[in-house]
């Protein structure tokens, strides 16, 4: 065989190994869609929460499930695609530090007894920058944007105290999450 | 000159582990178009050789290989690609 045939074959497995980025789209929608309704639900019964502890239970024992849910899905997902790329590697690594960082969040505010605005802020803004590193790294715009507009929205509700959490949330998690995620996924899906 | 990487399986199967962090037997199958049998007696020469890392698991009750390549690997497949290179040129 000849150097120029060994090269071809190089590059032809190259080739063939794309980046899956349809899982990690999915996971942006699944805790988009996740979070508003949650957010939506929260400030329609808020007068039920008599304690911090029911708070704490509402935004803990869902997003468990849910996590739980999106674990068995990516572990399902790596399985059928049968490789993982450096990419996608980092990716999981990076939204494994943000679990492990909402867990810490949501422990140690419980503990200092911070406002539900406190750990909201701390929340939202942890997942911005892992959106922004995220977009940075797959460089897809819609994704960097996400992180960005996350940001923007803090500034903007630190500004104006009075602005509801909901509209917070909602806004936060649709432009940063399910916006993005749903580019991501209708971009991708011809790959 | 390399001689592990002439094999051509053992070539596609070098290039296939260069572009990614981790991949199964039936992923390795299907991109280097072998058979069950050829494939796993060059995996078994790669990992011998120390060019790859063999994982074996089990997922769902089931025996899983993953295959990962070594940095002797790494540096052994980049000198491979710029010998060829140079040879082509030549």
């Amino acid at each position: 065989m000849e150097s120029k045939e060994h090269i071809e074959i190089i590059n032809q497995m190259i080739n063939k190994t794309k980046e899956q980025l349809r899982p990690f789209s999915l996971n942006l929608i699944f805790w988009g869609a996740l979070v508003s309704v949650m957010s939506i639900i929260y400030f329609n019964v808020l007068h039920l929460f008599e304690t911090d502890m029911h708070h704490i239970i509402f935004w803990t024992i869902i997003p468990f499930f849910g996590t739980i849910f999106m674990t068995n899905y990516n572990i399902k997902m790596g399985r059928k695609i049968g490789y993982e790329t450096h990419l996608s590697r980092t990716i999981k690594i990076i939204w494994s530090t943000f679990g492990i960082a909402w867990v810490f969040i949501i422990l140690l505010s419980s503990l200092q007894g911070f406002a539900g605005g406190t750990i909201q802020f701390l929340i939202l803004f942890t997942s911005a920058i892992c959106l922004l590193i995220s977009g940075i790294l797959i460089k897809y715009l819609p994704v960097t944007l996400g992180g960005i507009s996350i940001l923007l929205i803090l500034t903007l509700s630190a500004l104006i105290p009075e602005i509801s959490y909901t509209y917070v949330n909602l806004f936060c998690l649709n432009l940063g999450f399910t916006i993005p995620g749903l580019f991501l996924y209708f971009h991708r899906s011809d790959e | 000159m390399d001689k592990m990487l002439f094999n051509i399986i053992r070539l596609k199967v070098m290039s296939t582990l260069i572009s990614v962090d981790t991949c199964d037997f039936n992923y390795l199958l299907k991109v280097t178009e072998s058979t069950k049998g050829n494939l796993s007696i060059q995996l078994k020469k790669l990992g011998e050789a120390k060019y790859i890392n063999v994982k074996k698991c089990f997922e769902n009750n089931y025996p899983k290989t993953r295959y990962k390549i070594t940095s002797k690997g790494v540096r052994l497949f980049e000198k491979f690609f710029s010998d060829i290179q140079i040879l082509k040129e030549n």
